[in-house]
């Protein structure tokens, strides 16, 4: 048995000396090749996240001034400001998760891989939830609110806010599995043969 | 020790676990993804373990959650011609294709799984790979036990 360990250990060792002739290769290797941005499913969450904060800055700068003439514009302000905060304020702690995702032991890295996926995949789900059905209702009602409030339509109008809901949530929750949750999935499998 | 120094160093490491982890279309992708992240943990390492250990950790970690991109499968050579080095003679060649024999088998493995074997043969001692998988020496065992007896039936009548 033992033998056996030590010719495919030496065999594995063998392949050492086929790789001298491969460093030649890595010499010709410069800044730039290591300054490109990472490809991995991480990398992809903290660039969506980037997005997302310019996005809600923008929103928040914008958003109350639909309403300006209203009288609860400076509370819808301040809220806005609280909500840009409190996310700048999560984001940060998942940016410096991420930065350091690879370091640390196995069972380490993946824990912390499968706690940033959760996460963010939770957070995915809690936006479609409360983004879609506001968005189709603000859209729909705010088109015509004074026609659509009031009268008989009203009713349709929002049976047919509620099935565009229904869709278009549905469609996002395929996307969020098909991006994020089979990965998680196959993150939390390597986690429980490992502990 | 800059960047290329390091590369340079740990490039049979780096090798290996691409040779174990990537297909043949995707291993250059896999080879920079593992250098990118040691450069920039580089930056951070402090030294509280060894550097080949942190490094192993590193590449391991980024290889291990890899995801392929299947859009780029289209229009690259395969492993086995462009980065598996041409043998001279025939009892090279012969060698060569026992070695691959090996990585093939080793690929077969659970992808946790591929982690111990690969650490063992690279003949790292209980307490190291145990380091670096955050695994107990004693489960350290246990898993590398398992992985060699699949490993052999993999093997069998191959090498």
């Amino acid at each position: 048995m033992k033998e056996e360990d030590e010719d495919l250990i030496g065999l594995w060792k063998s392949s050492d000396q086929s790789e001298k002739k491969m460093e030649a290769t890595v010499s010709h290797f410069g800044e730039s090749y290591f300054q490109k941005q990472g490809k991995d499913i991480f990398q992809r969450i903290r660039r969506n996240m980037v997005v997302e904060l310019w996005a809600s800055a923008v929103a928040a700068i914008g958003f109350p001034f639909i309403f300006k003439d209203d009288p609860f514009f400076w509370w819808l302000t301040g809220l806005m400001v609280i909500a840009v905060i409190v996310t700048l304020r999560i984001y940060g702690s998942y940016f410096r998760s991420i930065r350091q995702i690879h370091e640390g032991s196995i069972i380490e890295s993946l824990t912390k891989k499968k706690d940033v996926l959760g996460k963010y995949i939770r957070r995915m789900h809690l936006t479609n939830y409360i983004i879609v059905p506001l968005s189709v209702g603000v859209g729909y009602f705010r088109a015509d609110t004074d026609i659509v409030l009031f009268s008989e339509h009203f009713y349709i109008a929002l049976a047919i806010c509620a099935v565009t809901s229904a869709v278009f949530i549905i469609l996002i929750r395929i996307y969020i599995q098909a991006l994020y949750g089979k990965y998680y999935e196959q993150v939390t499998e390597m986690l429980n043969r490992l502990e | 020790m800059d960047i290329n120094q390091l590369i340079q160093e740990y490039h049979p490491m780096i090798y290996k676990i691409c040779r174990v982890y990537s297909d043949e279309y995707d291993f250059d992708d896999l080879y920079q993804e593992i250098s990118i992240n040691l450069w920039k943990g580089l930056k951070r390492y402090e030294g509280k373990s060894k550097l080949s250990t942190w490094a192993y950790r590193v590449a391991l970690n980024t290889a291990l959650t890899y995801q392929r991109n299947n859009s780029k499968h289209r229009n690259k050579t395969p492993l086995s011609e462009s980065m598996v080095p041409a043998s001279s003679s025939d009892e090279a060649a012969e060698k060569e294709q026992r070695v691959q024999r090996l990585f093939d088998a080793v690929r077969q493995l659970e992808k946790v799984d591929r982690s111990v074997m690969l650490l063992y043969l690279e003949e790292k001692k209980y307490d190291e790979i145990a380091e670096i998988t955050g695994l107990s020496a004693s489960n350290v065992g246990v898993k590398i036990s398992r992985a060699k007896k699949q490993l052999r039936k993999l093997l069998e009548g191959q090498i």
